[in-house]
C-alpha cells in the first residue's frame, strides 16, 4: 500500500551535468532500465542499461584472480565480452586494480573511449596504464567531493554518482581509496510515486555515500545493490545494518544483492550472512560465479 | 651476507642525495642484489592458499607458494620501480607538479615524461611478498609497509637449496593477454626512503598529468534540485535544512493519515511506514544544521 506520505517525493540536491568535455552523458537515451554485472572474477565490471537493455555508462573494468581473459587470444574477445561499443564514457570507482585491470587487455575502452577517474593516490602500474587513455582522462575535481552529480536520460531516469571524500593521507602516508572513490545509484523515476533505485558502490560501504542517506531520505524504494567490496565483510558496521534496515522497510518487493568476486580468492569473498540477516525474506542473493562459462555471462538487476 | 646484516641497517643516511644513492645501489648490485623502489598497493591476511593468485591475477598450480606458505600468512602487492633507472631519469621529470596547479604545458610534458620512463623500462612490474604469520618481523612489517608507501628494498633471485624467509615472486602485470612465468626472489633487504626521494616518487607517480574534467555548473538550469519544485533556494548548497523541514511535514502528514485509517492491514502498513518516518526523523536530527 502506498500512503500519500509515501508518495509525497522529496529530493536530493546537485548538479545535471548536460555536457562533460564534448559528451553528452545519456544523449538520446529514453530511460534506464538497470544494470549489468559482469562475470570478471575478482572484481567489478558494471555498465548501466538504457531501455532497449544496451549498455551506456561503463562503471569499472576490472577483472583480477580467476578472470576469464587469461585464456583469451585477442583484443577483440575482451572488447566483446565487456561491450563499450554504445557508451561513451567509462568510469572508475576507484583504482584498485581489480576495478581497472582488464582494459589492458581490450581495445576500445583503452584506445579510443573517455574515462572520469577519482583522483587519489595511485600505483606506478595504475600511472602507467592513465599515460596510455592519453588526453581522453579526466579527474573528477577533488574539491567537488561529497556533492551528487546527475546524468539524466531524456525521462528523469538519472544516474547519480559522488566522490566520497577528497584524497587525503593520513599519518602514517597511507590513503583508503575504497572511501575516497566513486559510488553511484541508478534511479528510476516514478510519476506520483518514489523512485527506484538500485546502487553501485564500488568497493565502499554503504554507510559512507552522503547520497545514499539523501535518497533513503526521500523513500525510494530499493530495488537492488551490488555487495561492497565483493561482499567483503570489512567496515560492516551498525550504520550499515541500520540503513540498509531503513531501505528493507521501503521495498515491496525482493532485494537483489550481486556479489561480485572471484571463484579462487584468498580474501574469504564473498559474506553473504550480514546481507541475509538485514534483508531477510527479501534477500534474494546472486552471484557472477554462478554465471562462470555461461551465456549470458552477466547478472542484469533490473527496475 | 646475513639476514640481519640487511634488514633494518641504514646502510646510507637518509639525508642522502642522488649521487649517495646511485652509489649505494651500484654497490649493492655488484654483490647480486636487485635493488627496487617498491609502492606498496595492498597487504592482506590469507585466508584461503589453495586460492592464490600470481602477479599476472592467474591462478597459480602448486607452487612454492602453496608449499611454504598457509592459511594465516601475509601477502604485500606492489608495483616496482627500477632503482637505478628511476635516478637517471628523476632529472627528466623538471616540474614539481605537486607544489602548483600544474597547466596544460605542464601536464602534456608529464605526461611525455612519464610515456618515455615507462616504454624505456618495460612494464611496471607486480612483486609480490610474502611473509610467514608467526614470523617476528610480521607486526613490524605490516606497519612498515603500509598501502601507498613507497620504500627500498633489495632482492635476489631465490637460492632453491634454502628456504626463502620472504619469498617474492616478480610478474608482468596484464598488459598482455600472454602469461609470462613470474621470477622468484628472495626479499633480502628493506630500508627506509630518503625524505626527498619519497616526495618526489610521490609527485611523479601520480595523476598529476591528468586535468580535472571541466564540470559545468554555471547557471540555474545546471545546478538544481532533482526534480524539484521551486522552494525559494539557490539550490544546491543546503539541502539538510529543506529536507528537514520535509521530513516534519512528512511525519505530521503521517499521524493524519494513521488515524483516518482503521483496517487491520492499513494498520501494520502504517506502523512500519511510521518507523522509517521516525527513523529518518531520528538521522535528520543528528545531521540537519
Amino acid at each position: 500500500m502506498t500512503t500519500a506520505a509515501q508518495s509525497k517525493r522529496k529530493y536530493i540536491c546537485g548538479t545535471i551535468i548536460e555536457n562533460l568535455e564534448d559528451i553528452v552523458p545519456l544523449s538520446g537515451v529514453g530511460s534506464l532500465s538497470g544494470i549489468r554485472v559482469y562475470q570478471v572474477g575478482q572484481g567489478d565490471a558494471v555498465a548501466v542499461l538504457e531501455d532497449k537493455i544496451k549498455p551506456v555508462i561503463q562503471i569499472d573494468y576490472g577483472g583480477k584472480v580467476s578472470n576469464p581473459f587469461t585464456n583469451m587470444a585477442l583484443q577483440q574477445d575482451v572488447d566483446d565480452y565487456l561491450p563499450v561499443k554504445d557508451v561513451q564514457l567509462v568510469m572508475l570507482t576507484h583504482w584498485d586494480e581489480d576495478h581497472w585491470c582488464s582494459a589492458n587487455r581490450a581495445d576500445l575502452v583503452k584506445n579510443e573511449r573517455k574515462w572520469l577517474v577519482p583522483r587519489q593516490v595511485t600505483s606506478p602500474r595504475a600511472v602507467e596504464f592513465s599515460t596510455l587513455l592519453e588526453n581522453r582522462i579526466s579527474c573528477i575535481p577533488d574539491n567537488r567531493s561529497k556533492e551528487t552529480f546527475f546524468f539524466e536520460a531524456a525521462n528523469g531516469d538519472h544516474i547519480c554518482w559522488e566522490k566520497i571524500a577528497p584524497s587525503k593521507l593520513n599519518a602514517k602516508g597511507e590513503e583508503n581509496c575504497n572511501n575516497t572513490g566513486v559510488a553511484f545509484s541508478i534511479v528510476k523515476a516514478v510519476e506520483g510515486r518514489p523512485n527506484k533505485v538500485i546502487l553501485a558502490p564500488g568497493d565502499a560501504p554503504f554507510h559512507k555515500v552522503k547520497h545514499y542517506r539523501e535518497l533513503l531520505e526521500t523513500g525510494a524504494e530499493l530495488v537492488g545493490i551490488i555487495a561492497y567490496h565483493h561482499g567483503a565483510e570489512t567496515h560492516w558496521t551498525k550504520e550499515t545494518t541500520n540503513m540498509l534496515e531503513d531501505w528493507k522497510k521501503l521495498a515491496n518487493g525482493d532485494i537483489s544483492v550481486v556479489y561480485s568476486y572471484g571463484r579462487e580468492n584468498s580474501y574469504g569473498h564473498p559474506i553473504q550472512k550480514n546481507y541475509k540477516a538485514v534483508f531477510g525474506d527479501k534477500y534474494n542473493g546472486d552471484y557472477t560465479e554462478r554465471v562462470r562459462d555461461k551465456v549470458p555471462h552477466y547478472i542484469d538487476i533490473m527496475f | 651476507m646475513t639476514e640481519q646484516d640487511y634488514w633494518w641497517r641504514r646502510s646510507f643516511d637518509p639525508k642522502s642525495g642522488s649521487q649517495e644513492l646511485n652509489n649505494f645501489f651500484h654497490r649493492i648490485k655488484s654483490e647480486g642484489y636487485i635493488p627496487h623502489l617498491i609502492f606498496i598497493e595492498e597487504g592482506t591476511e590469507i585466508l584461503d592458499i589453495k586460492n592464490i593468485d600470481g602477479p599476472d591475477g592467474a591462478m597459480f598450480a602448486k607452487s612454492m607458494v602453496t608449499d611454504y606458505y598457509k592459511n594465516g600468512d601475509y601477502r604485500f602487492r606492489a608495483s616496482a620501480v627500477d632503482a637505478q633507472r628511476l635516478l637517471r631519469s628523476i632529472k627528466n621529470f623538471t616540474d614539481d607538479l605537486s607544489k602548483t596547479v600544474p597547466d596544460e604545458n605542464q601536464r602534456l610534458n608529464r605526461r611525455n615524461q612519464l610515456t618515455q620512463f615507462f616504454q624505456g623500462a618495460g612494464h611496471s612490474p607486480v612483486i609480490d611478498i610474502y611473509a610467514r604469520g608467526d614470523e617476528k618481523m610480521l607486526p613490524a612489517l605490516r606497519f612498515a609497509l603500509a598501502p601507498g608507501t613507497w620504500h627500498i628494498m633489495l632482492f635476489q633471485h631465490w637460492n632453491k637449496s634454502v628456504p626463502p624467509i620472504h619469498l617474492s615472486l616478480r610478474g608482468e602485470t596484464l598488459f598482455s593477454n600472454e602469461r609470462s612465468d613470474a621470477e622468484v626472489f628472495e626479499l633480502k633487504g628493506y630500508y627506509p626512503i630518503p625524505p626527498w626521494l619519497e616526495m618526489r616518487l610521490i609527485d611523479i607517480f601520480s595523476l598529476n598529468h591528468v586535468a580535472d574534467a571541466e564540470i559545468n555548473d554555471e547557471g540555474e538550469a545546471d545546478h538544481k534540485r532533482r526534480g524539484t519544485p521551486d522552494l525559494g533556494g539557490s539550490g544546491g548548497t543546503a539541502p539538510l535544512q529543506t529536507a528537514h523541514q520535509e521530513a516534519l511535514e512528512l511525519i505530521e502528514q503521517s499521524k493524519k493519515e494513521l488515524e483516518s485509517q482503521n483496517t487491520e492491514e492499513e494498520r501494520l502498513a502504517q506502523e512500519e511506514w511510521k518507523t522509517v518516518v521516525l527513523d529518518n526523523k531520528k538521522n535528520l536530527k543528528g545531521e540537519a544544521v
